[in-house]
């Protein structure tokens, strides 16, 4: 479904360009790529980080690229980028390429450019070199901000329009865009039809500003809960409240906020990055509300460049069903209804709860240049987890909760 | 001491006109643009002018290496940044799908030739080189 968007975009822009590959294409493509190979260990048993547990392993991180652009008429340019990733969330297996970018792109002025096709979807300062560890000062990205729920929006398929210009004497970047995204993440089905929003950004000598909000109309499916949603829907045969928990087990057609705001401020040797993001779901249906934060400071020493970096990041789901559960209760005391349906509640309840997650984050590490185009970046992250959940860490089923966890992690990045 | 100190004062000036010279921004004498501001040719070389100003023509930067003094020069003058800022910025924008990173030549004569025989290039050399096969847009002092 999302490859015939694609296609129909592409399309669309080929006609557009008014015509097919020209002797200008020949001589102009050009090629660049970059990999980073990565490692990690946590200081706790069964507990996992992507793919990081007690033992060392390498594929988390690890990942490689393939980009390339080149002129198909006068101001019409393709640019495709192909990318193997170490560890997918949608179980679609290890280093298994995906087409990250394929768009053609026109300049309509000096200031102005279209691009159609697949692109990464701009949602934070680094959404569109998350996968290039050169282009930022860390292992990865921070986890509070960077969260691992947005990976299946790292790409849309659509059309977006950036605009450079001025106000007053700093540079303003405006990106307006538009197109649907489609993708799994721990069982869970998630299609975005469509996704709309634009960002600006401001920079102004040795500051950057940043704010994007994309809205996101959202069709989620959960296969594994099904049977319970059956079952809350006959129970909506009693009272109707119980209609409102089938229903929050998925998202049909539901709009979610994603707001971002970011900024960066290069003084001399040192960095200052921060960024913050809310996303507010539907007050309907299955609803997250999570938001976050990050503040990293490093400093710029010839080659050597170390780094501090904290957060803070939570997550909510079905707050009010769980409310309306609990709540259940009372109108209907436990035996009231029989023990099958005790257990529905109970375990709704609690597998709600699970999603809860919250976290204090604590990241100190450095960069080393190696190469002109290599860095060596070595960090211990320090997650202080809140509320009995375990934050961006998940435990093994049964496994108990601890209250913090050290990530210790390295990375050799390279572009080319 | 004094003295010492007058005399490194005063070779320090006489050297200076040398050590600090003038850096040309260049185009083709066909190009239809010029004269460039300062900011325009950051711009330029930084990807956010894609077009020369109030025209149809695409930029085409053309950049020395990032070990030439001169390319440390000019990114110093035109946008306070070192060869490790340009070197992540440049990744940063090539890999964000921004548009495509400057030609490089090796040195400031194939950059005169490239900008001589290319109506699109942009380049920067030393004031010293210009020839008439290429016109000055913008001199950075």
């Amino acid at each position: 479904m999302k490859n015939c968007t694609l296609l129909n975009i592409l399309l669309a822009g080929l006609l557009l360009a008014g015509s097919g590959p020209d002797a200008h294409a020949t001589e102009n493509w050009e090629w660049s790529g970059f990999a980073s190979f990565g490692g990690g260990q946590i200081n706790r048993d069964q507990l996992k980080f992507i793919d990081y547990d007690d033992d060392w392993s390498f594929n988390s991180d690890s990942v490689a690229g393939l980009h390339t652009q080149g002129d198909i008429t006068e101001h019409w340019s393709l640019t495709a980028q192909v990318v193997a990733q170490g560890y997918h969330w949608d179980d679609t297996g290890d280093f298994h390429p995906e087409l990250d970018w394929l768009f053609l792109s026109h300049a309509l002025s000096p200031g102005l450019r279209l691009r159609l096709g697949r692109m990464r979807s701009p949602h934070y300062l680094f959404s569109e070199t998350l996968e290039v560890g050169y282009s930022y000062p860390w292992v990865r990205p921070p986890v509070e901000v960077y969260t691992f729920f947005m990976s299946p929006f790292s790409n849309f398929d659509g059309i977006d329009l950036t605009w450079n210009t001025e106000l007053g004497d700093a540079d303003l970047d405006i990106q307006a865009l538009a197109g649907t995204m489609d993708g799994e993440f721990l069982g869970l089905d998630i299609e975005v039809e469509p996704v709309a929003g634009a960002n600006i950004t401001l920079r102004q000598g040795e500051w950057l500003l940043r704010y994007g909000i994309l809205l996101h109309r959202t069709d989620l499916t959960n296969a594994s809960s099904q049977a319970a949603a059956d079952a809350f829907n006959q129970l909506a045969a009693i009272d109707p409240q119980f209609e409102e928990v089938a229903n929050s087990f998925e998202a049909d057609n539901a709009w979610y906020q994603y707001h971002a705001l970011g900024g960066q401020w290069d003084h001399g040797n040192w960095t200052l990055l921060g960024e913050a993001f809310e996303v507010i779901g539907p007050d309907e249906g299955f609803s997250t509300n999570a938001s976050g934060w990050y503040l990293s400071w490093q400093y710029h020493f010839a080659r050597l460049a170390p780094y501090i970096a904290t957060g803070h990041y939570k997550n909510t789901l079905n707050e009010d069903q769980i409310q309306l559960l609990e709540d259940s209760f009372i109108t209907y005391p436990p035996g009231s209804l029989g023990p099958a349906v005790d257990a529905l509640r109970y375990g709704t309840i609690d597998a709600f709860r699970n999603f809860y997650s919250e976290q204090y984050s604590w990241t100190l590490g450095v960069r080393y240049e190696l190469l002109a185009n290599t860095s060596l970046k070595c960090e211990v992250q320090y997650f202080d987890f809140v509320g009995g959940s375990t934050g961006h860490m998940i435990p093994e089923p049964g496994a108990p909760r601890p209250d913090d966890a050290i990530l210790t992690s390295f990375i050799v990045d390279v572009v080319f | 001491m004094l003295r010492r100190g007058a005399l490194i004062t005063t070779l320090l000036l006489l050297l200076s006109p040398l050590a600090s010279a003038d850096i040309a921004i260049i185009t083709h004498p066909d190009n239809p643009v010029t004269k460039l501001n300062q900011k325009e040719v950051q711009k330029i070389f930084l990807g956010r002018l894609r077009m020369y100003p109030e025209s149809e023509l695409e930029t085409q930067a053309v950049d020395l290496p990032a070990e030439d003094p001169l390319f440390l020069r000019f990114y110093d003058t035109i946008a306070r940044m070192n060869a490790a800022k340009i070197k992540r910025y440049r990744a940063y924008y090539l890999f964000s799908g921004k548009g495509r990173l400057p030609l490089i030549e090796p040195d400031e004569k194939h950059v005169m030739t490239r900008v001589a025989s290319d109506p699109s290039a942009i380049g920067y050399v030393d004031a010293s080189l210009v020839t008439d096969q290429v016109r000055v847009v913008f001199v950075l002092k």
